[in-house]
């Protein structure tokens, strides 16, 4: 079990620098999510833990050990790190049967023969691919070759393991049945998690807390999935992670006043909006509800069935809104067609001051 | 790309002064420059310095010889001719492989590869032995049969050079365009089809214009192919006095018998000869560029073939004539020879006789080019199967400054004349630089890895490119160190394209005629070079017997790679 | 108007490994015009078989089909029309947009090969241009665009001949999902503006639904279920069509004195009509997102686990001895090991060892 912390760290590819000053702290046994969209450094940041790339300032330590420090002069090479690692595309070794490169680790870090045999086999069990051991790669699924590398990864290290975008390949239901895999392992075996991906979904449903990269490589938010769900620190966080209508606004006596038009928003401002009078107003498609009491009107422009929920494009005076209704409600409420009139209730709106771009 | 960047600095903090990585890429240069870039130097150096001086005047000399300009149209006359027809020929069976519901495919697809086997001089031999006009079996035949006044062909002609080089060139526009018919995504054609055109439409407007890219790249192939060739002009045009430039070059320098001055014309003709070619290769460049489309994509669906009705029986039996003069006939015809018990008796059985073969094992010198053969072949494989890896390695995974320099020095001599790397060759290595080896078997060794590195090295490449740098990266993570990542990973990895990369080389090297002609000496004769001077000192028949064997040799070997590669397929 | 119409079409293929595969089996459909149709079903059910005969690029082995009146494929009659005198519009998942024409060349083809004159070539290109916003853009050779662009391309080829059928297969599948959204109601803007018939290929319910007015799952070579969109996600005539609409949850239930109770809890039933033809033992299947907890009324459970997702809640819950996930808006609150109730709207009901799960073993097994 291991913590690992990041302290000022920056790299730089030739003349771009991809993280800058990130400190980061991962706890002992938490599953940390690191999400970010695909290019802003999150793999990076992975690969110099893993001492694949050297970042230009900085310190790294995995629990107590200082593995890289620039001050110091200290490069640990990766294969003295201790951790284990499920990359992207699996890696696992074309030519090695499931068995060999699950032991690889193991016979490398020169473990005792007995032993090796009951780690890997126990390693398999854990990850449900007993009886594949004389398999060889080529004969197994995307998903199968990942459970693989999951079990070489456990072997490899029973304090820090690393997933980076493990998931990303797999079908709907493998992924779910994945997730609840790694839950348990790490239930099991207290390891300390690194999760890497650019898919929220599966962050928030894996992690214990995770951390939001900026597309310029530094840290805008770390929480727990309530916590990022419920409060996005700013207008970035927010519409990362899930489909956002923003309107523009400007604050008035208490009131919200929509740009382009006349219409003041019927409801009262939370305590703790700022003072700028130019704000964008975030609500979520599935926070907006359809109530005939409402004084606030819209029109139905589009009405897209899905199953599991309707998409409604509604016409706000001249904003566009996008609303989501859940399956259930459809099917116990009114049914709304494109044309009508309907009555708008936000439920929980965010409130950002505008950036002023140059 | 992501390497690029790394690795020098990673090897610096891990606190070693002189990484393996650092070493490889060092090694790497060196071989090649002396390997490679001396030879080529020293062609230059030998044409344009006298004494150390600059000067022109041997190169002016040389070029104006109306000797030489002569042979140089005759160079560009018969490479135009067959780059022309080769790719009708080639475009024609590509397409009835590739779109029509002709039958038998697969043993058609199989019959073209076998030209590739063969050295395209054993086919000028063979033509030579039907068509001579004084002597060819077939003329023969034809004059007797139809009570004519004279031979009917004349293969000792430029018609007779293209012909022959025809039959051996013409499948590289073919395996082009037959695989990128197969690669292109069916709907291309059948979204035409919708649209509302009919087949032969679609064939003119959509098909031939998507796999032109594919057409231009096998006939600049040929084009280069033939620009350089020495075999066929010069078992063909020799008698006739008709000269291309590799002969050319070849006579000046086996007339001067070896004199320095003799080298020095054949070194500043043959550079002469490297500018045809380059602007051959500059030429292929350009047109590339202009037509560069992605067209593998899409799911993988039979495309729809044209049924050809009525004309599938009188296509197929053409197919198959053509086919049976192009690849049966000259095979058989050496053979028939190679067994007759003088040469110019009839093909008939009781003049057939197997003592030939025996004898040939009685001849020193024939039992010596065996041997030379064999160990050229298998040094040069081994050697420069694994200086390709090394070079591959550090290409695509060390990825140092230089590395493009580095990819075209390797690949340079794959696009040099066989004779012209042969000149440079003696010129670096007899002496001049203070090592002598000529007349030795190593002048020709050194010869052949510069030739041929670039097979092996374009093939571990490939292969080298499969491997992604996560499984090395896994393997450190796993505790491995950066050479056990190297021996435990990467090679097993690329073992396959190892051992066809040792094939790769061993197979042409085992009929190699053009560069050891030059380098040759009294006992270090060549199978190719046996056979050649055998026939041109006029043991036809013993040359034939020689020329059949190496058949049999080459078969079987290609027997045990298709084997091989069988057994890893299946496994 | 019918359409399209498919009389007992059959379509057999004969591979060297797997001898005679029937792909289609014996269908039967009428398409009405204007209308937009999908077939719906997992790879290798044979509804791009089934296109493709449609288009003409596959014969039958029996049956007949009829396009707008016109007998098309008569396996009886030997009757054959190639694709190119089918007057059809198409659009293929791999955008099958010639590399070596420019936009103008490519959208121009079908009429150029109609010898339609210059003119009204002209006129008739910059329409389909302007309706796939490819104005001015004539020029452009398709190999830089992006995969919209391409398809975009070849939407404009397709519609540019006024086809009265317009076949898409798998259009979608090759964009990204955001833009897959809008694509979606490009197509039907262009339907309204075009009026033509569409036939729709996908795997995607999500997407046959948001666009058809009527779709056909398949399955292994037969149809499953014809109908609107609502009824098949509402009323899955089984359960591999209830699964292949969206997420679905399954849970035995015992029937006892007319009501039904989870597995592993005989204590409490749960709120549901049980159908008057109710087995012992049967299947309750309902949709994680149809399921109503609540603070009030219904079956009592407990929350066993909660995530915040983007756009909802999820909740594992108990119910008997299993555990069902629901998804609710974010607003619908509940603590971990909170007590809620459950209550099961719409639920559908099959046999407890029905032939389509057996089907459904089978088929996993041979994947």
């Amino acid at each position: 079990m291991a913590s690992v912390r990041f302290e000022r760290v920056s790299i730089s590819y030739g003349d771009k620098q991809v993280i800058r000053d990130l400190s980061l702290t991962v706890e002992d046994s938490e599953i940390m999510g690191i999400i970010g969209p695909s290019g802003c450094g999150k793999t990076t940041l992975i690969r110099a833990l893993c001492g694949f790339i050297k970042p230009h300032t900085g310190d790294i330590y995995i629990g107590d050990q200082l593995v890289f420090s620039v001050d110091k002069r200290i490069n640990i090479p990766p294969e003295r790190r201790g951790i284990g690692v499920v990359f992207q595309d699996y890696a696992v070794w074309p030519h090695m049967s499931v068995w060999d490169n699950v032991c690889y680790p193991m016979k490398k870090r020169k473990i005792e023969k007995n032993e090796i045999q009951r780690r890997a086999t126990h390693a398999l069990a854990q990850v449900r691919m007993t009886g594949y051991e004389k398999h060889m790669p080529s004969q197994l699924s995307g998903g199968q070759q990942q459970r693989v590398a999951i079990a070489r990864a456990l072997v490899s290290s029973s304090e820090l393991i690393i997933l980076d975008e493990p998931i990303t390949n797999l079908d709907a239901k493998l992924r779910e049945e994945m997730i609840v895999e790694i839950q348990m392992i790490q239930r099991d075996i207290g390891t300390t998690i690194i999760y890497i991906t650019h898919d929220q979904e599966a962050a928030l449903q894996l992690c214990d807390r995770i951390a939001i990269m900026r597309m310029n490589g530094d840290i805008a938010q770390i929480g727990t999935d309530e916590q990022i769900i419920k409060s996005p620190i700013d207008r970035y966080v927010y519409s990362f992670i899930g489909v956002s209508n923003f309107l523009p606004a400007t604050l008035q006596g208490g009131k919200a006043k929509l740009e382009n038009s006349d219409l003041v928003l019927p409801f009262d401002l939370p305590a703790d909006v700022s003072s700028q009078a130019t704000q964008d107003i975030g609500v979520r498609p599935m926070n907006i509800v359809f109530d005939e009491a409402s004084p606030l009107r819209g029109t139905i422009k589009r009405a897209v069935f899905l199953g599991n929920q309707y998409d409604y494009f509604v016409s706000l005076d001249g904003h566009e809104l996008r609303v989501e209704r859940n399956a259930l409600d459809a099917m116990q409420g009114k049914q709304y067609q494109e044309g009508d009139d309907v009555g708008l209730v936000f439920i929980n709106p965010a409130f950002y001051p505008r950036e002023v771009t140059a | 790309m992501r390497r690029s960047n790394v690795n020098p600095d990673m090897a610096r903090l891990d606190g070693k002064k002189f990484s393996m990585d650092k070493f490889l890429t060092i090694l790497s240069f060196v071989i090649l420059i002396i390997v490679v870039i001396i030879p080529m130097l020293m062609i230059v150096y030998n044409t344009f310095f006298v004494d150390g001086r600059f000067d022109t005047t041997l190169f002016t000399e040389i070029i104006l010889d109306p000797a030489n300009v002569g042979a140089m149209w005759n160079t560009i006359k018969i490479a135009l001719l067959v780059t022309v027809l080769g790719t009708l020929v080639g475009l024609f069976f590509a397409w009835l492989l590739g779109r029509s519901d002709i039958p038998l495919k697969g043993l058609m697809r199989s019959m073209f590869t076998i030209p590739y086997m063969f050295p395209p001089f054993f086919g000028a031999m063979a033509w030579e032995l039907l068509l001579s006009p004084r002597s060819g079996y077939l003329n023969n035949w034809l004059v007797t049969t139809f009570g004519l006044a004279s031979a009917p062909f004349n293969i000792n002609s430029i018609g007779g050079i293209v012909f022959v080089e025809l039959s051996y060139y013409f499948p590289f526009v073919f395996m082009q365009v037959v695989s990128a018919l197969e690669r292109m995504d069916p709907t291309l054609e059948e979204s035409a089809r919708i649209a509302g055109a009919k087949q032969w439409y679609v064939i003119r407007r959509i098909t031939m214009p998507l796999v032109l890219p594919a057409t231009s790249a096998g006939a600049l192939l040929i084009l280069t192919s033939s620009l350089s060739h020495f075999g066929v002009p010069a078992i063909l045009g020799f008698s006739k006095k008709i000269y291309t430039l590799p002969t050319r070059i070849y006579q000046l320098i086996s007339r001067a018998s070896g004199s320095f001055q003799g080298i020095r014309e054949g070194a500043a003709l043959s550079i002469l000869l490297v500018i045809v070619v380059m602007l051959a290769l500059w030429l292929q460049k350009a047109v590339l560029k202009t037509g560069s489309y992605d067209i593998i994509k899409g799911k993988s669906m039979r495309p729809m073939l044209i049924k050809l009705r009525g004309a599938k029986i009188p296509l197929l039996i053409i197919s198959f004539l053509s086919l049976f003069v192009i690849v049966v006939v000259p095979l058989l015809m050496i053979v028939l020879v190679g067994l007759l018990r003088a040469y110019g008796l009839p093909l008939s059985m009781e003049n057939f006789t197997l003592d030939n073969f025996v004898n040939l094992f009685n001849h020193k010198m024939v039992a010596d080019s065996v041997k030379n053969s064999l160990f050229l072949s298998v040094a040069s494989g081994v050697i420069a199967m694994f200086l390709g890896v090394m070079i591959a390695y550090v290409i695509n995974k060390i990825r140092p400054r230089g590395k493009t320099a580095l990819e075209i020095i390797s690949i340079l001599p794959y696009s040099i004349p066989g004779i012209v790397l042969a000149i440079g060759v003696i010129l670096a290595w007899s002496g001049n630089l203070g090592l002598n080896l000529y007349n030795t078997i190593w002048i020709i060794l050194v010869a052949y890895i510069a030739r041929y590195v670039a097979f092996s090295m374009k093939s571990a490449s490939a292969s080298l490119q499969q491997v992604h740098y996560s499984l090395e990266d896994a393997a450190r993570s796993s505790g491995a160190t950066h050479f056990e990542s190297l021996t435990d990973i990467t090679l097993p990895l690329i073992r396959p394209a190892m051992i066809s990369g040792f094939f790769l080389i061993f197979l042409p090297a085992m009929r190699e005629l053009t560069t050891s002609v030059l380098l040759y000496g009294p006992y270090t004769r060549t199978l190719g070079v046996a056979i050649y001077s055998l026939r041109s000192d006029g043991y036809i028949v013993d040359a034939s017997a020689l020329a059949a064997m190496t058949i049999l040799l080459i078969i079987i070997v290609n027997a045990i790679v298709n084997a091989i590669v069988k057994d890893r397929k299946k496994g | 108007m019918d359409q399209i119409v498919l009389k007992n079409v059959t379509k057999n293929f004969t591979t060297k490994t797997l001898g005679t595969v029937t792909a289609v089996d014996n269908l039967n459909l009428t398409i009405q015009k204007g209308e937009c149709f999908s077939f719906l079903g997992p790879s290798g059910c044979g509804k791009t078989t089934t296109l493709r005969m449609i288009a003409g690029f596959e014969d039958l082995t029996e049956g007949e089909i009829h396009l707008c009146g016109r007998p098309v494929s008569v396996k009886s009659k030997n009757l054959y029309v190639p694709p190119e005198e089918r007057g059809l519009g198409m659009v293929f998942q791999s955008f099958a947009v010639w590399p070596h024409l420019n936009i103008f060349e490519n959208v121009a083809f079908p009429l150029k090969v109609r010898k339609v004159d210059k003119a009204q070539m002209h006129e008739r290109v910059a329409k389909a241009l302007k309706h796939t916003s490819l104005d001015g853009m004539e020029k452009v050779f398709p190999g830089s665009l992006s995969g919209g662009q391409q398809q975009r391309i070849a939407l404009a080829r397709a519609i540019v001949t006024n086809p009265e059928v317009m076949l898409l297969d798998e259009p979608l599948s090759n964009l990204d999902p955001k833009l897959r959204e809008s694509m979606r109601f490009e197509i039907k803007e262009l339907q309204k503006e075009f009026n033509f018939t569409i036939v729709f290929v996908t795997h995607d319910q999500s997407e046959a639904m948001a666009l058809s007015d009527r779709m056909m799952v398949m399955d292994m070579g037969k149809v499953i279920q014809v109908g609107t969109p609502t009824e098949l996600y509402n009323q899955p005539i089984n359960q591999f069509v209830h699964k292949f609409l969206g997420l679905s949850t399954f849970t035995y239930v015992n029937i006892r004195d007319g009501k039904a109770y989870p597995e592993g809890d005989p204590e409490n039933a749960l709120p549901v009509e049980v159908p008057a033809n109710a087995e012992s033992r049967m299947i309750m299947a309902t949709r994680p997102n149809q399921i109503d907890m609540n603070r009030t009324s219904g079956y009592p459970s407990e929350v066993v686990k909660r995530s915040f997702l983007t756009n909802h809640a999820e909740y594992l819950v108990k119910v008997g001895d299993a555990v069902i996930k629901i998804q609710t808006p974010h607003r619908n609150e509940f603590a971990q090991g909170e007590t809620c109730y459950l209550r099961f709207p719409g639920a559908m009901w099959y046999a407890a060892d029905s032939e389509e799960l057996e089907a459904e073993r089978n088929r996993r097994q041979l994947v």
